[in-house]
């Protein structure tokens, strides 16, 4: 009895030491020996970046350069595959292809950062934000009826209380850096986080015309592109794109159900300016389950804190390091063998967890063990860094 | 999909939070499951029932680690379930096993069972896990809390079996050690 006690007590430990267990796996490796890293309570639960500067790397043509580290901490849970008939279908708008031959691309020092509940403690200050929410509603027309700026005293108050209960926290003091501020405009609310993120939630939906679908299972693709077409058009002011294009997404659910995401992003100047775009200048529309507009994201970030301009590999030099097993994923399986490699993109990994935004070959492979009854496959993603080997500092 | 988003889905009522649920965490949780139950049916069951629990649960309540508020549940329920099935001689020798090795964390003291606040020797043993080092942690964590053999953690970790089973020997007598420091008696 005493031992089926403890075993219940084991159940309850703390969420955060339950999350590092089941996100430390085996996640990079080299070509002269396997090893592994334990990414600690903090960066499973806290998530603090690993990362940026330290030693200055010269070239010919990229002199003086900082060294980059490698992030391995991807910060979510589970792990990111998609689910599809066929690769076919998992295409998205990125505007970079295998054809296109970049030599170098900007990597940025994310500038904000995050405490340990999660919330950004660097970047807009109150008054920026709540600017910011005055600038969104007038462009929507809207008059705020109330304004505040979060943490609040009760969540701070709610967060000292529950922190302090874990034995050893006693002393802890949260960190009432705002970070994010919520306007409410009458059914509509507009958030804005410290990050510059905005997102306006619709409370009781907006209905779109007749002739528009914009759900989550029952929509196609020719529909989904025109109802982006309309989003695009309605509220161009949130959107503030000069050329924006769309980037529709579709994978299927375990009930065989294909969700699209609607989103889009500026595409204006160069390739490399077109990059960007598509990684960090986006818009995405949600609907809710009645087919009615719920949530428009708007996402751009600050990219003033510019590292360099890095030498990049070619995508074929990224599969053969990816063959060589130097990855970084969440895939729980060993990598397949070559004629699983379904498909190749060059990405900015931009989550919070990142504390540099740098490019990854972002591999798109068939994991033969986890088809499913229906005839879905599952295509796990891992990264491969695109920046030259010799300014990383952990590859 | 974001697990925020996921979250307010539930928080909306949309039958859609259950569907990404199970396609971003259903394998998560039926892992615990199937290492309780050893068996895909009674799995898959508690996984669905996870899913209503999560339903009935949110809101109000927001978890903050998503995947550790369902592990959790389905943790708790495949426990229940093996719990009601060990007297039919149904399944779960992982947790027979398991069992035997926590005898070496039960703290020596008092013959009588002490009744504590729910949750105060779940925070002790919080407390002893973050006092010890990372790999002793994880791997204890994956073993006693996930239910994983031994075999799939050393395979885990690249780690072999003798190692992990030293590595967890070392850590029951730690807390052991830990709880009769803090007079905690089970």
């Amino acid at each position: 009895m005493k031992t089926e006690k403890l075993l219940d007590e084991i159940g309850q430990i703390d969420d955060c030491i339950i999350a590092e267990a089941h996100t430390t796996t085996l996640k990079l490796k080299s070509t002269r020996r396997t090893w592994y890293r334990w990414v600690s309570v903090a960066a499973a639960c806290i998530v603090i970046a690993v990362i940026a500067v330290v030693i200055p790397k010269q070239s010919d043509d990229f002199p003086e350069l900082p060294m980059l580290t490698i992030s391995e901490d991807t910060g979510g849970y589970g792990f990111e595959g998609y689910m599809a008939h066929d690769i076919s279908e998992l295409q998205n708008g990125n505007p970079w292809s295998e054809a296109d031959t970049i030599k170098s691309l900007p990597v940025f020092q994310n500038p904000t950062s995050y405490d340990s509940v999660g919330r950004a403690i660097k970047g807009l200050s109150a008054d920026e934000m709540i600017q910011k929410a005055r600038d969104t509603a007038s462009a929507m027309g809207l008059s705020i009826d109330s304004i505040s700026v979060r943490p609040t005293e009760e969540e701070l108050q709610r967060e000292q209380e529950k922190i302090r209960s874990v034995p050893g926290n006693e002393d802890y003091e949260p960190n009432a850096t705002p970070s994010s501020v919520e306007a409410v405009c009458g059914d509509v609310t507009i958030e804005i986080e410290a990050n510059g993120y905005v997102r306006v939630v619709f409370e009781n939906g907006v209905q779109l015309p007749d002739e528009y679908s914009f759900t989550y299972y029952d929509t196609s693709e020719q529909q989904a592109k025109d109802v982006m077409q309309y989003l695009l058009e309605q509220y161009e002011p949130i959107v503030a794109m000069e050329s924006p294009a769309l980037d529709l997404f579709g994978d299927y659910n375990i009930y065989a159900q294909r969700s699209f995401s609607y989103n889009a992003y500026e595409n204006s100047g160069g390739l490399t300016e077109r990059i960007l775009g598509y990684n960090f200048n986006r818009v995405s529309f949600s609907p809710d389950d009645d087919g009615v507009l719920w949530i428009i994201d708007r996402y751009s970030v600050d990219l003033s804190q510019k590292l360099g301009d890095y030498p990049i590999i070619t995508a074929q030099k990224a599969r053969e390091l990816l063959l060589q097993k130097r990855y970084i994923t969440t895939v729980p399986e060993e990598l397949p063998d070559e004629e699983y490699i379904a498909s190749v993109e060059l990405i900015y990994r931009t989550s919070r967890h990142d504390e540099v935004f740098m490019p990854y070959y972002r591999f798109l492979v068939e994991i033969p063990t986890m088809q499913m009854d229906n005839g879905l496959k599952i295509f796990g993603a891992f990264y491969v860094p695109a920046v030259e080997e010799q300014y990383l500092s952990n590859m | 999909m974001d697990d925020n988003m996921i979250i307010d889905l539930y928080w909306a009522r949309s039958e859609s939070a259950i569907n990404e649920t199970a396609l971003k965490y259903g394998n998560y949780c039926l892992k615990i499951a199937i290492n309780i139950l050893q068996n895909q049916e009674d799995s898959d069951e508690c996984v669905n029932d996870t899913y209503l629990r999560a339903w009935n649960a949110i809101p109000p309540q927001r978890p903050t680690i998503f995947p550790s508020f369902l592990g959790k549940i389905t943790r708790n329920l495949s426990l229940n379930k093996y719990r009601k099935q060990r007297t039919k001689k149904r399944g779960g020798y992982e947790v027979a096993l398991l069992l035997d090795e926590l005898e070496d964390c039960i703290p020596s003291g008092r013959s009588v069972e002490a009744e504590y606040e729910a949750g105060v020797i779940a925070k002790t043993i919080d407390s002893f896990l973050y006092s010890i080092d990372a790999e002793s942690r994880i791997v204890f964590v994956r073993r006693y809390w996930y239910v994983d053999s031994i075999r799939s953690i050393a395979a885990r970790f690249q780690m072999n079996e003798s190692k992990v089973k030293s590595m967890l020997f070392r850590t029951r007598n730690k807390l052991k050690i830990y709880l009769e420091k803090e007079g905690m008696t089970i």
